[in-house]
This record gives C-alpha cells, structure tokens and sequence, in this order.
C-alpha cells in the first residue's frame, strides 16, 4: 500500500494542545502541553468548566516556583518514566533551601498536585527533624508564647515522645 | 507566597498562616518526637484532650495498634455451627473518618472477580480516650461520619476488646466489663445499623456467626 504524502500525515496528526501558565508575582509566561498542565486539579477543573482562557493568571505563585511545578508536572505526565526515574527527579525538584520548600508546597497546594505536595511537604518534615525547637520557631515564623516555666511543663508532658517510641 | 526579601532571616509566614491541609500534610511526617518538639514551638499548637486529663501517649498508642490492623487478615478459630457454612476466612481491615473496620471478605457469587465486603468490626476511640470496639455479628451496620446514638443496637451490638498478640496475630474477644447505660461515652459512636439489606441480600452477608462465645483470632496474610 502506498504511503500517505507528508503533507497529508501532518494534517491527520492531532494539534498538541498547549496552554499558557502566568506568574501574578512577575508575570512570567509559561506555555506547556495540557496534558501536563492537567496534572493540577486546579487548573483541570478551569479547563472542564470552560474557565480557562488563552493565558491562565496564576496568582501568588513566582516564576521560579511555578517552573518547579512545570517540571514536576512534565515528569509525572511522562508515562515512560519508570518509578525510579521519578523518584530521582522529584529529590532533585526539591533539593531546595527550606524557604523555596514552603513557596512550593503552597504552591503544590493551590493547584492541587497531590503527589507534590507530599513529596515537599516530606522534604520539609525532613529538613526540620533534627532541629531544636527555638530554630523551628525561627524557620516558621511562630512566635514564642511560652515563658521558661511553661514549656518546661510542656516537654516533661512530652517526656514519653522523646523515650525512643517508634 | 514569594519570599518578597530573600535576605531576611525568617520566613514572612508564619506556619499557622499556611492552609490546615499542608500544615498537616507536614506533621503526618514527622515521629511523635519531633510532633513533640514541634509543640514546644508555641501554644497555639497545643490542644488538650479532655481538658488536660488525657495524655497524647494513650490516644496515639491506641491509633498505632489500629494502624497495624490495616490490610489483609485470615481468621483462625472458626466456629462451628450446625445447618451453617462457616464464615468467610478472609477479613479486611480499614480506616474510616473516625474509626477502622473489619470487614468480612467473600466471592459475590456472581461468576466475576467481585468480593462482597461486609462490616462486622467498628473499632474507635471514646471521649475519654479510652479505645471502644464492636462486633456486630450479623453484619449490618453501616459506618458513618457522623456520631449517631445507639438507641436500638445495644441489644445487637457486642463490645469487644480487640488485643495483639506478637505482631502477627490478633484476638477478640467480648468485653464482658462494657456498660452501654452507665457509660454516656460509649453511647456515641459512628455506627448505624441499616433498617434494609441494601445492596447486599441476605445470602450475601455471610454466616451470622455466633460472636458472644467470647473468642475470635484472625493472622495476618502474606
């Protein structure tokens, strides 16, 4: 059987689909396949119910953060990807001081992306796990309430967390 | 949500200000150790159980025993009743919104891979943090999120302990010391019993076994 001419193939192949993603913070423009895009709930549910426009606007989110996200998405949405080539990505995507840890979790949050939000949300429980609690307070911004005597009190309630309990 | 000064020290938010979602999204990965020296950070950060009476050991050492009933089960100790095929083997254990349940595992009998789950076990944590466990040996209540009163199920209910013994096998028994009336706690839990056979029909529900004979194994599968 003859071959279809080039030209023709070209017209039968399905147009890629994109959709452009733009930072509120700097307004940074992103264009990324929807299918990628899809991998937020967010904006998956925009698209379903027709809300999407040309430029989706999304707010609070800075450029560098949302290229995070992008590569996230772009990764998950790869069905080639094996579980280990996962893995290996997501720990480079948040190998991140802890500040651009807590935008993205946000982030991850806002636009519904439940595997990253896990994955960030873990990094940070990581990175926060061999800290005194006065560094803890510092790294969230909570404000000391306590006198001395008073948290004295609350760690010796908490004695049988610090007994070696699984 | 940008960190408008990078070069500050501290982060403009503080973690209370973040969605309760990822706030504990976080905290479900950290040990009770570090839950611990997290709660050192601020007051508003402490939640007393029961006024202060109940100690956070006792409500989590209850969750980590239920957290390890989780996933596949195979009874053991079947009981043996005339004119009744014995129960199915298989139970599957759950969590709900407030509470875990075990379900009896069986074919639908339809000629397809489908099972039938029935609810026979509703395990719980009363107000007063003590743990609170129900067979119901005919398999009909149905698991809610909300609280609902017993009324009626007193008398179809059976209270159980439901112990561990080595990590593998688990054992229940009936609580022969449970007071439905004089315990206003035990009055509330998540169950109702459906009026209906609802989707499953009678033959469905498995052997209505007899569960007062104060023993019940089951160990773990794979």
């Amino acid at each position: 059987m003859a071959s279809a001419p080039e030209n023709e193939k070209n017209a039968s192949a399905p147009e890629k689909k994109t959709l452009t993603l733009k930072s509120m913070i700097n307004n940074e423009e992103f264009v990324v396949d929807e299918h990628v895009a899809l991998q937020s709930v967010t904006i998956k549910n925009m698209v379903d119910s027709d809300c999407a426009g040309d430029v989706i606007p999304v707010p609070t989110i800075s450029g560098e953060i949302l290229a995070l996200v992008i590569e996230y998405c772009k990764n998950h949405a790869n069905p080639s990807a094996s579980e280990d080539d996962l893995k290996k990505a997501d720990a480079g995507i948040v190998a991140k001081d802890i500040y651009t840890l807590i935008d993205l979790v946000l982030a991850a949050n806002f636009l519904d992306i439940k595997g990253l939000l896990e994955v960030t949300s873990q990094k940070i429980a990581d990175s926060i796990k061999d800290l005194p609690h006065q560094d803890v307070r510092e790294i969230f911004g909570v404000e000391n309430d306590y006198t001395p005597e008073e948290e004295a009190a609350v760690r010796a309630e908490h004695d049988w967390a610090f007994e070696g309990f699984p | 949500m940008a960190n408008p000064n990078p070069n500050e020290e501290s982060y403009p938010f503080s973690f209370s200000d973040f969605p309760e979602d990822v706030q504990l999204c976080i905290l479900s990965f950290l040990s009770p150790l570090e839950i611990s020296t997290f709660a050192c950070t601020s007051k508003r950060f402490i939640k007393k159980w029961g006024n202060g009476k109940i100690t956070y050991r006792q409500p989590y050492n209850t969750l980590a025993e239920y957290d390890n009933l989780i996933g596949f089960w195979r009874r053991s100790g079947q009981v043996k009743k005339v004119n009744s095929p014995p129960p199915p083997p298989l139970v599957f254990f759950e969590w709900g919104p407030s509470f875990v349940t075990g379900s009896r595992v069986s074919p639908a009998k339809t000629g397809t891979y489908k099972v039938v789950k029935a609810p026979f076990l509703c395990l719980s944590v009363m107000a007063d943090g003590n743990p609170v466990s129900f067979l119901d040996p005919e398999c009909r209540f149905e698991l809610s999120d909300d609280f609902v009163e017993f009324g009626e199920l007193e008398n179809v209910l059976v209270p159980v302990n439901v112990s561990f013994m080595g990590k593998g096998h688990v054992v229940v028994e009936e609580n022969l010391s449970f007071v439905y009336s004089n315990s206003p706690e035990g009055r509330k839990i998540g169950i109702r019993r459906v009026s209906s056979s609802g989707n499953l029909s009678g033959e469905e529900y498995g052997v209505v076994e007899d569960a007062r004979v104060g023993f019940w194994g089951a160990y773990r599968t794979g």
